[in-house]
């Protein structure tokens, strides 16, 4: 049993290389298409079935997060990008944790033995081109509100902790990123351990407890996402960014 | 970087496959639900606003009823109070108009009895007069004419009147 923080390629086509977290990001992509496709068929205003309810209720949830972190206008500006987050990041940790998931192997062209499909917040690639994604909204919001120069003009007050501003937008990105891929990750490896040590019965607790984690890592990653929005939208179109 | 498996193209990759999911999510989920959500919140506040402009309507008639209800309280009231008026000026009229009438009666009736009276006591006299003529020509008519006895029977009439 090998473990490696990179995803394990599975294909190449030419020279790019296809890795196995790819798959699962992409298959949960159309999954989640397909169902918003579902959805925007049999959307009924006046007469709402369970499977429309329930997905009223899922966005209900954020666009209402959203606009009392952010304030109306500007949550429901972000909804959009935010809710992403939060249905992608929890279809895919819950999508990870489906039974026979990592039951399929395959052999790559290198010739190794590899699973096929790999929770897709387990790769730094993922995780980071979503916090990039969200950091980056949050300057560009930034930007827009107050100006390139204002922008400016508050990343270097006081000047001397000019470098400290900068990092602490970095360390946004590190720490969205990080914090996601590492739950993810080693709840993973948690499960690899326990299937290896324990197969009957106790892996099943640990399926819960990642179920319930994986909620959280979503919540979380949109929480610190609309907060980081809503302060770098300032305090006039975020009323309640500080209480955040 | 390489350990901990970064590369451009898995970034790019998932960056990519992000933006396809908020674009592909915004066109078939948010906007429909949001548009949807937009146009069932204006009808529960249009509902809100019917139902408190039906509650002020009610108030309103409820105000009226009472005001119309007082109103006719009151016009029944007067018009009690004036037929009560008219009734006693009425009976003051009728009981003046009978009380002139019995007085009429009376008056009548006391002109009546004193002019039979009168004619009763004229043919009483009359009788008297002729019963004592009668009476003093037996008496006196061996001592005197008819002529002495109708002077004497006068005088005492005459007498007899005064008293």
């Amino acid at each position: 049993m090998e473990i490696t923080l990179a995803a394990e390629p599975v294909a190449r086509l030419g020279d790019v290389v296809i890795t196995n977290t790819m798959i699962t990001s992409a298959i949960v992509v159309l999954l989640l298409l397909a169902v918003a496709a579902v959805y925007r068929a049999r959307l009924s205003t006046d007469s709402p079935g369970r499977f429309q309810s329930l997905i009223e209720s899922v966005l209900e949830f954020v666009l209402n997060l959203c606009e009392a972190t952010a304030g109306k206008e500007l949550g429901r500006r972000v909804f959009p990008l935010v809710c992403t987050f939060f249905v992608f990041i929890l279809t895919a940790n819950w999508f990870g944790l489906l039974p026979g998931f990592s039951a399929i192997w395959v052999v790559n062209f290198e010739g190794h033995r590899v699973p096929l499909l790999r929770a897709a917040n387990s790769d730094l690639n993922m995780t980071l081109a979503m916090a990039l994604i969200a950091v980056g909204t949050v300057q560009v919001l930034g930007v827009t509100t107050r100006g390139l120069a204002g922008y400016l003009k508050e990343l270097a007050t006081p000047l001397f902790l000019a470098p400290i501003h900068i990092i602490s937008e970095i360390s946004h990105v590190i720490s969205l990123a990080g914090r996601l891929f590492g739950n993810i990750f080693g709840g993973e490896v948690l499960l690899l351990v326990m299937y290896s040590i324990l197969p009957y019965v106790v892996p099943a607790l640990f399926v819960g407890l990642e179920a319930l984690f994986g909620f959280i890592q979503a919540l979380i990653f949109t929480v610190l996402s609309v907060v980081y929005i809503s302060l770098a939208a300032g305090a006039e179109e975020a009323p309640s960014a500080h209480a955040a | 970087m390489e350990k901990l498996g970064i590369d451009l193209w898995g970034l790019l990759w998932q960056a990519v496959a992000f933006g396809v999911l908020v674009f592909g999510l915004y066109k078939l989920l948010y906007r429909p639900t949001l548009r949807m959500l937009d146009e069932r919140a204006q009808r529960i506040r249009q509902g809100l606003a019917d139902a408190d402009r039906a509650r002020r309507r009610l108030e309103e008639a409820e105000r009226e009823y009472v005001a119309r209800l007082e109103e006719a309280s009151r016009e029944g009231q007067r018009k009690v109070s004036e037929a009560t008026q008219a009734a006693q000026r009425l009976r003051d009229e009728i009981l003046a108009q009978a009380r002139q009438e019995a007085a009429a009666l009376i008056m009548q009736a006391r002109q009546q009895i004193e002019a039979e009276q009168r004619q009763a006591l004229e043919e009483v006299r009359a009788h008297i007069a002729e019963l004592a003529v009668e009476a003093a020509r037996r008496v006196v008519r061996a001592s005197l004419d008819e002529e002495a006895q109708r002077r004497l029977v006068e005088e005492f009439l005459a007498d007899e009147m005064r008293q």
